[in-house]
């Protein structure tokens, strides 16, 4: 932050210099023009830098989670959107349980997949720090899928806060 | 300056090939290092691009004659204000800007999307960045804006066209770019969906925003064109299907139809290869309308001079048709649809039928722009096609266009039922029939104008119906009051009720339209002290004034306006006729209007004789023309609540102190650029 304060300091410096020699405009013009020089430059040099920088992943890893989380919210949209049409008289009551239904299943299949891609990624998490920490990372991936013993349910919990498995299923 | 400014050009181009090559090494080895690289490589050109821009604009400023575009579309005698807008008054200017703001849009979208859509961005940049480098080639080698004169600069300019230097003017072809490039950007992500092979909605998710931007700047910047040609070109209309006018209404028709069909995409998984195919003719029809403007092919009062860079873009445009309906028929097998279409009284199908007939209006307002041409090539003969060729055609798709407009938000996703078709239908047709009843009782004739006023009303009731159920749904539910009802659905809902805003303002816009069918015109020849009634008008014609400003001579003629029958004073009007002396001969006609929600009293200056002091005046009396103009800004209103972020979303993506840097950087710049401003005694 110290630096961006000098460099707009410095810039305001220049600026007014040119101002003074070339008018208002002239120093409108070089602050952007500086500011472009400088992005490009900034931006340039990191370019050429990141391709070495060992913080950035060489490889490219894959996770669904983010088309997940888009389709669920399409599916949460959808069912608000037929909640609404059917207030306004849109959908023939007959139709509306099968649709609902449809779209709610929909949904909650969503739900269930996010959360198990959430605890594979806190088992992969634990293990990796296990694993730094010289610890046995004996613990399997999916061990964690299921509680040993009862899931552990609070009063309006659809899924195990321990485990992620539907109230219903565990 | 222009050496530093064409330098800039090739250092623009090799940074453009850089990143191009880091996005597609990053593609193919999934690297995520040359991903970053290229990342970093679209930022730095939007700041090389911005260092050109700026330095043209300097060259302006500054009167540097010596350079070609400078000399070309300034002179010394034009307004600071003007210089700067001139930028972007001819062809190699534009092309810069044009390619600046790209950069620029690039730079956001690909900063936007740089935690998510990771798989699709390499192929997004390349695409980008292929775009990029077509506009810099095509100025280095064919239309560059620092290009000087080899021997004596001239010692002046030859100066913006007159017509040009109007305020519209300056705000409307900017406009207007901001609308064609920003269809480049969904363009080029739905080419990365098609090169990686995503295609689900993760394209579409990325570049929603992107389209109704684009969409929204396309449809002000084509009304604003519109504004211009009504107060400055003296005709009297603001649409006259002019090539260049049409250039920018066909992307509009294609993008109003990909703007619905994502819809279905996004709801239904339905019409994903209609997408891809809408959004590459988009992107292909703003190319083309870019073409038609500048390389002489259609004769336009307002199209740019003819030049070489017509064939650059023939060959850009072929390339780019063949390799996206190549990428699109490659990855046809798995563009098939997550779902079928179970009824056609349903939601998607009324999408696919104000799609068929939006495509069906682009194609034959493209036809009909290039027929003169086309037909000249061919037979060598030369043919006008006029406003009633295309307003035989158009005015009846416009209208089956509103009706949909009504017809799509009262039916609902999947299939509707006749009881529920009844039960949505019955208010809005009665009262469309009532309107058009009462209108023909009236001694309303015109049949075009009388159906659309009557699907207009149409339209303002379902939205209204819309309203007013989901209101009363949430006041039951909620018990809230009508208002926080209407509010809170509107916040609930933003994309479902700023898309109704929407249609609300276009059904406004064909209430202006059909006003066309009622209006008054007359020619007159006044002398001093004389009077002329039109409608509820009279016109007293009470003298010439003339003035100079350095830059124009302006002949003026002040008439005075009172109600008809009576002696109240409405307004003084001033309709005039300026001559410019740069570029020699130029006039212009300076038109005054005394405007109303009813009606324009509009008068021209069509010619005057300082001794006798007698003019020549056209007097128009255009009803509802102000519905047009009103109509768009209920438009932005919609669009403007379609986009505005979910506070919840925005509260969980960014920090308050996030969300602050950026103003705090920018207040900290103003504020530093001013201090020093004023200690050095510049003002």
């Amino acid at each position: 932050m110290v630096g961006a304060w000098q460099l707009v300091l410095g810039m305001a410096v220049i600026a007014a210099i040119t101002a003074r020699a070339m008018g208002g405009p002239a120093a409108l013009f070089f602050i952007l023009c500086g500011g472009g020089a400088l992005l490009a430059l900034a931006s340039l040099s990191r370019a050429v830098a990141v391709l070495w920088d060992p913080a950035v992943a060489s490889a490219r890893p894959e996770s669904p989670r983010e088309k997940l989380e888009h389709e669920r919210e399409l599916a949460v949209r959808g069912l608000k959107e037929l909640e609404a049409d059917a207030a306004a008289g849109k959908v023939d009551p007959k139709d509306l349980p099968y649709l609902q239904r449809s779209q709610e299943a929909e949904a909650l299949d969503l739900i269930r997949r996010l959360r198990h891609d959430e605890l594979l990624w806190r088992q992969h998490a634990r293990n990796d720090a296990r694993r730094s920490l010289g610890w046995d990372a004996h613990e399997s991936v999916f061990t964690a899928q299921r509680c040993d013993e009862e899931c552990r349910m609070m009063e309006g919990d659809m899924f195990c806060r321990c485990c992620g498995q539907e109230r219903a299923s565990s | 300056m222009a050496i530093f400014g064409e330098l800039l050009l090739y250092v623009a181009l090799i940074s453009i090939a850089g990143t191009a090559v880091a996005s597609v090494v990053g593609a193919i080895h999934r690297s995520e290092r040359w991903v970053e690289s290229a990342r970093y490589g679209t930022y730095a050109v939007f700041g090389i691009l911005t260092c050109a821009s700026m330095a043209l604009m300097q060259l302006f400023v500054a009167e540097d004659y010596a350079v070609k575009y400078v000399h070309h579309y300034s002179d010394r005698s034009m307004p600071l204000f003007y210089k700067i807008t001139a930028f972007w008054g001819g062809q190699d200017g534009s092309l810069l800007f044009w390619v600046w703001v790209l950069s620029s849009w690039a730079a956001m979208a690909v900063h936007q999307n740089r935690q998510r859509n990771r798989a699709i961005l390499p192929y997004t940049i390349s695409a980008l960045m292929v775009v990029c480098g077509f506009f810099v080639v095509t100025m280095i080698f064919a239309a560059n804006p620092f290009e000087t004169y080899l021997g004596t600069a001239p010692t002046d300019g030859r100066g913006l066209n007159p017509l040009l230097q109007n305020p519209y003017m300056v705000i409307h072809p900017p406009t207007l770019y901001l609308g064609y490039i920003g269809w480049t950007i969904p363009y080029c992500f739905a080419i990365g969906a098609l090169a990686h092979g995503r295609l689900d909605y993760e394209w579409i998710g990325a570049m929603r925003r992107w389209c109704l931007v684009a969409w929204i700047l396309l449809t002000v910047g084509l009304i604003l064109g519109g504004l211009w040609a009504y107060e400055e070109l003296g005709w009297g209309g603001y649409w006259a299907w002019d090539p260049v006018e049409n250039a920018a209404f066909m992307p509009w028709l294609t993008g109003t139809a990909f703007i619905h069909s994502i819809q279905v995409q996004e709801r239904r998984q339905m019409y994903k290869s209609w997408n891809l195919l809408l959004i590459i003719l988009t992107f292909l029809l703003t190319m083309l309308g870019t073409m038609m403007t500048r390389s002489g092919v259609v004769q336009s009062v307002h199209a740019f001079a003819q030049s070489n860079i017509g064939s650059w873009f023939g060959w850009f445009i072929g390339g780019a048709l063949v390799i996206s309906f190549g990428l699109l028929l490659w990855r046809l097998p798995q563009l098939r649809p997550g779902n079928q279409l179970e009824s056609v009284l349903s939601r998607e199908f009324a999408f696919l039928a104000n799609n068929w007939i939006l495509l069906a209006a682009a194609f034959f307002v493209t036809f009909a722009t290039l027929f003169p041409s086309l037909f000249k090539f061919v037979s060598g003969q030369t043919v006008n096609v006029g406003p009633s060729f295309y307003n035989i055609w158009m005015v009846p798709i416009g209208l089956v266009l509103l009706f949909l407009t009504g017809v799509g938000p009262l039916l609902s996703w999947r299939k509707s039922t006749g009881r529920s078709i009844l039960q949505q239908f019955a208010m809005p047709s009665a009262l469309g029939l009532v309107t058009g009843g009462i209108l023909f009782a009236l001694n309303f004739r015109d049949a075009w104008a009388l159906t659309s006023l009557s699907l207009s009303a149409f339209v303002f009731a379902t939205i209204g119906q819309e309203f007013w159920r989901g209101a009363q749904h949430r006041m039951r539910k909620s018990e809230e009051s009508a208002a926080l009802a209407v509010v809170t659905l509107m916040q609930r809902a933003k994309r479902r009720y700023g898309g109704y805003v929407v249609h609300f303002g276009l059904a406004m816009m064909f209430v202006g339209f059909a006003g066309n069918a009622f209006k008054a015109e007359q020619d007159v020849q006044l002398s001093a002290g004389e009077t002329h009634d039109i409608r509820g008008y009279t016109l007293r014609f009470d003298k010439l004034r003339f003035a100079d400003d350095g830059q124009k001579n302006m002949v003026t003629a002040e008439i005075t306006v009172l109600r008809r029958g009576g002696d109240d004073v409405l307004a003084k009007m001033t309709p005039a006729k300026w001559f410019y002396r740069k570029p020699e001969d130029q006039v212009t006609t300076e038109v005054d209007k005394l405007s109303s929600l009813q009606e324009d009293l509009y008068l021209v200056l069509g010619g005057f004789d300082g001794q006798e002091q007698s003019v020549a005046l056209q007097v128009k009396v255009n009803p509802l023309v102000n519905y047009v103009w009103l109509g768009t800004a209920f438009m932005m209103l919609g669009f403007g609540i379609a986009v505005w972020p979910d506070r919840r979303q925005a509260t969980a993506r960014v920090s308050v102190g996030q969300r602050l840097r950026p103003a705090a950087a920018l207040a900290s710049l103003i504020l530093g650029v001013l201090s020093s401003l004023w200690a050095f005694g510049v003002g």
